[in-house]
């Protein structure tokens, strides 16, 4: 992220100069392993890891492979593994994270080629929660469902994972268990969970189809998720808060 | 071979909705799309989407502003029939989950916008479209749709003047497949590659468009391309309306409210429609009130750090981090970037084309409710509208006669055509064309058009095309090969750049986002109509189609 900066280095030249780059290649039909190539880019004060990226397929390598589409931190393909960090290449400076910059595909993902992995594993992750809406009752045809703007903000944060991959590639539990559904599929689960227009029902059953061994008590609440996520959430409590209520849940049972 | 009665390319808002009509319908039905649902544009949507929700609102002003908006040109028809089913769309996103704002009484919240005379732009924080992009798929995953993701379409196939499929590469593997369909609906978005400063994905690269001309079925009104008027200028990524439909200030370097002060909007101000506000902006620049980097200020310091993040959140974080700018305590650079194509596939309020089988929606189709100008928040409601529309009527009337054969043909062709680009050598790499083609656009098709300009243009388009003749891919692999998806999406920028030029040069008047030098005056008496372009022998041809007219007869647009 930019940070800010005074004004006299504000006026001083918006180049940064020439930067290096060691960048994770492996072409499948024509690699037996993966190897790291360097490449030197022009940079300036704005230039990101993603815009150096570009620059090097479009003038030097073309075969550079590197999922990308929105520039904007917003579409969730371009999370790598830079620097020793999950980030997104699109809002990552070159000059915040020092040289060379080490450019590597996510780790804990199978690599297709280059910087490029094999999201399946991860979509499927995010299918097992059953995310998507199940509303207290059929509402009538026209009846919107109302929902206080305290509960609205409650849900703020989750509501913005764009699905990239970054925690679940952090995550050690979900690299040891394919099935463990890690944090990003807890978060979206999490986000159904606190929904109000779901009623008690739908969230009982969400917490029981989280409670089986690959669900919310996996979590070794170690926090790599919650400082990788390029959105800010954090999984890591909203993982907490539903354990929390799994276990009085629990507890309530035993009681009766 | 894969076959289902419906396919629909692309997975954006628009191919979402029309799958789930389709799979409501009962149709069997499957997805084909280049990137992963989640990954499609209609994620970028910022500010809002509009209904007349409330009681004091009627869906009738909605449609006469729209109109307002389009400059007389979108069709009244289809204009009645989106803001009519808004209200009913809306509250059914609501319905499916989508964590729209509130109000304090629990109901959806709304927001003004730019040349709305009701502040009825339905919103979610300021990540609309991610919310609507997201539940949509939610959607998808619940029915259990197929979808194929990251298959890059390249082709339709049409055989005795139906369309029965498409073929595509699949981007992991490389090897090119066909899809056997009875409907094929294309909601592939938009053009914003054709250009090099937008607020568009590197992905909306006029792909559907440039297949379904290459089929027969003509682009329309190509020269109403929206540049709205607050992009950053280092990276043209989106500072949305809502900004100014929060009470945002337009701010010239003489520290002018420019919008009021020197008379652009008197009545509207910073929210007349976008084009107004992109021709006011360039104007202040050109007559030497701009700032640095040909920009003017848009200001939001008054709103305090709490409002900001409440509801627009995101542009606080955009400005942070692509333009080291805070916008808590310090104005935002801002200037005009190519945003939205009004124009698209020419199609029904269906959807259906002149091409039996063959269906458009979304950025890529033209309906059209846009006209010359598309208002904020009217174009995710069009991917709902006419996506539940286009979906259902897909469903309902598919053909059952479809040939593999036709199919197979068509994947062998289209599998020696990429063989052959991948072993050409000599010749220029794709991202040299690109870059002129996007070059040329962004110099001489952009807010102001001059006739010497878009001459200069057309030039430098059909050049590259007989560039793109020998053009060169350096990548051989057949893995993920995205160089070969690239020079594949050029032939459609090419397509598509030339089509917006085309009838920009045409079109010798001055209506809606289209504006010209020589003829600065909207001319009705020989322009309230359509253009149709249609590829020929010896390149593309144009034609004319009257619009449809209803209710509101054309008088003066002032905002
Ligand atoms: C930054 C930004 C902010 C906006 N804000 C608003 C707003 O607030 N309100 C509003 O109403 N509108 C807004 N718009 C406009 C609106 O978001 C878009 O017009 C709309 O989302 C387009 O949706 P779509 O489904 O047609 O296309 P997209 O969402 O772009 O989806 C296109 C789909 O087609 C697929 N595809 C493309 N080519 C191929 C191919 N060759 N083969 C296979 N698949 C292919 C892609 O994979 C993708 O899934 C905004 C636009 C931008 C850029
Ligand atoms: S390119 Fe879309 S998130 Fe980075």
């Amino acid at each position: 992220m930019a940070t800010t900066q005074t004004e006299s280095e504000a006026d001083a030249a918006t180049e940064v100069g020439s930067v290096e780059l060691e960048v994770f290649r492996y072409v499948p039909e024509e690699d037996d392993e993966p190897r790291f190539e360097s490449y030197t880019v022009d940079a300036e004060e704005g230039t990101t890891v993603l815009d150096a990226l570009i620059e090097i397929r479009d003038t030097e390598d073309a075969s550079l492979t590197v999922r990308h589409s929105c520039r904007m931190a917003r579409c969730g393909s371009d999370a790598l593994y830079i620097n020793g960090k999950q980030r997104l290449a699109c809002n990552t400076l070159v000059k915040e994270v020092g040289e060379p910059v080490k450019v590597e595909p996510l780790p804990r993902f199978d690599v297709i080629r280059d910087l490029v992995v094999d999201m399946e594993g991860f979509y499927d992750r995010m299918e097992a929660v059953e995310p998507w809406f199940q509303p207290s009752h059929e509402p009538e045809t026209g009846e919107e469902f109302l929902q206080s703007p305290e509960n609205r903000k409650n849900i703020d944060t989750v509501l913005d994972c764009i699905w990239c991959g970054a925690c679940t590639s952090s995550c050690s539990p979900a690299g040891t268990d394919d099935r463990f559904k890690g944090p990003a599929a807890l978060a979206k689960a999490y986000r159904f969970y606190k929904d109000e227009r779901e009623g008690e029902e739908a969230r009982k059953n969400r917490l029981r189809l989280l409670e089986d061994a690959h669900g919310i008590y996996r979590c070794h609440t170690q926090f790599n998720c919650t400082e990788v996520c390029p959105k800010g959430i954090s999984p890591t409590e909203a993982i907490m808060e539903m354990s929390r209520d799994a276990t009085k849940q629990k507890l309530a049972f035993w009681r009766r | 071979m894969h076959s289902h009665e419906v396919i629909v390319v692309g997975a954006g808002g628009a191919g979402l909705r029309a799958a789930i009509a389709a799979h409501e319908e009962g149709a069997d039905v499957a997805l084909v799309t280049k990137l992963h649902p989640v990954r499609s544009h209609t994620g970028a949507a910022e500010g809002g989407i509009n209904a007349a929700l409330k009681d004091e609102d009627d869906w009738e002003d909605h449609a006469y502003d729209t109109v307002k908006g389009s400059d007389y040109i979108g069709d009244q028809d289809a204009i009645e029939a989106m803001t009519e089913d808004a209200p009913s769309e809306v509250v059914r996103l609501e319905n499916m989950g989508m964590a729209f704002s509130r109000d304090e009484d629990g109901r959806m919240a709304q927001r003004a916008f730019g040349g709305l005379s009701f502040p009825r732009t339905t919103y979610a924080s300021d990540k609309t479209g991610h919310m609507l992009l997201h539940t949509l798929y939610e959607q998808v995953m619940k029915r259990g749709i197929t979808v194929y993701d990251e298959y890059y379409v390249t082709r339709a196939v049409k055989e005795d003047g139906e369309c029965h499929g498409v073929v595509a590469v699949d981007i992991q593997t490389g090897r090119v497949e066909g899809f056997q369909a009875g409907a094929t609906i294309f909601a592939t978005g938009g053009v914003g590659e054709v250009f090099s400063h937008t607020t568009n994905a590197v992905s909306c690269t006029g792909d559907g468009m440039s297949i379904a001309y290459r089929a027969g079925v003509p682009m329309e009104d190509m020269e109403f391309v929206q540049f709205h008027p607050t992009t950053l200028p280092s990276t043209g990524i989106l500072i949305t309306e809502g900004c100014r439909g929060e009470g945002g200030i337009l701010y010239n370097s003489e520290g002018e409210r420019f919008m009021f002060e020197r008379g652009y909007a008197p009545n509207d101000g910073e929210l007349a429609s976008r084009d107004v506000v992109s021709r006011a902006e360039l104007t202040e620049v050109e007559e030497g009130r701009g700032f640095e980097d040909g920009c003017v200020h848009l200001d939001l310091t008054h709103f305090g750090e709490e409002k900001i993040e409440e509801r627009l959140a995101q542009i606080l974080e955009l400005a942070r981090d692509f333009e080291d700018v805070d916008p808590v305590t310090e104005p935002i650079p801002v200037k005009p970037g190519q945003h939205y194509i009004m124009g698209g596939i020419a199609c029904d309020s269906h959807g259906a084309t002149e091409l039996p089988g063959m269906y458009a929606v979304g950025e890529a189709a033209c309906v059209s409710v846009h006209g010359a100008n598309r208002l904020g928040g009217n174009a995710l409601l069009e991917l709902v509208v006419f996506g539940k529309r286009s979906g259902r009527h897909a469903a309902e009337n598919h053909l059952t006669n479809t040939s593999k054969s036709a199919v197979e043909d068509v994947v062998a062709e289209e599998q020696s055509r990429v063989e052959e680009l991948k072993d050409r050598s000599g010749g220029e790499h794709q991202s040299e064309i690109r870059a002129d083609v996007q070059e040329a656009m962004t110099e001489h098709v952009n807010v102001f058009r001059s006739e010497e300009g878009l001459e200069e243009a057309l030039e430098i388009v059909r050049d590259a095309r007989e560039r793109y003749e020998s053009v060169n891919v350096h990548d051989t692999s057949d893995t993920f090969n995205t160089d070969l998806v690239q020079a594949l999406e050029l032939r459609s920028i090419i397509d598509c750049a030339e089509a917006i030029t085309l009838g920009a040069l045409e079109r010798d008047e001055s209506r809606g986002a289209h504006w010209r030098y020589e003829h600065q005056e909207r001319d009705d008496e020989n322009w309230l109509k359509h253009t149709l372009v249609y590829p020929g022998d010896d390149g593309p041809r144009v034609e004319y189609e009257d619009v449809e007219i209803k209710k509101y007869e054309p008088k003066v647009r002032s905002y």
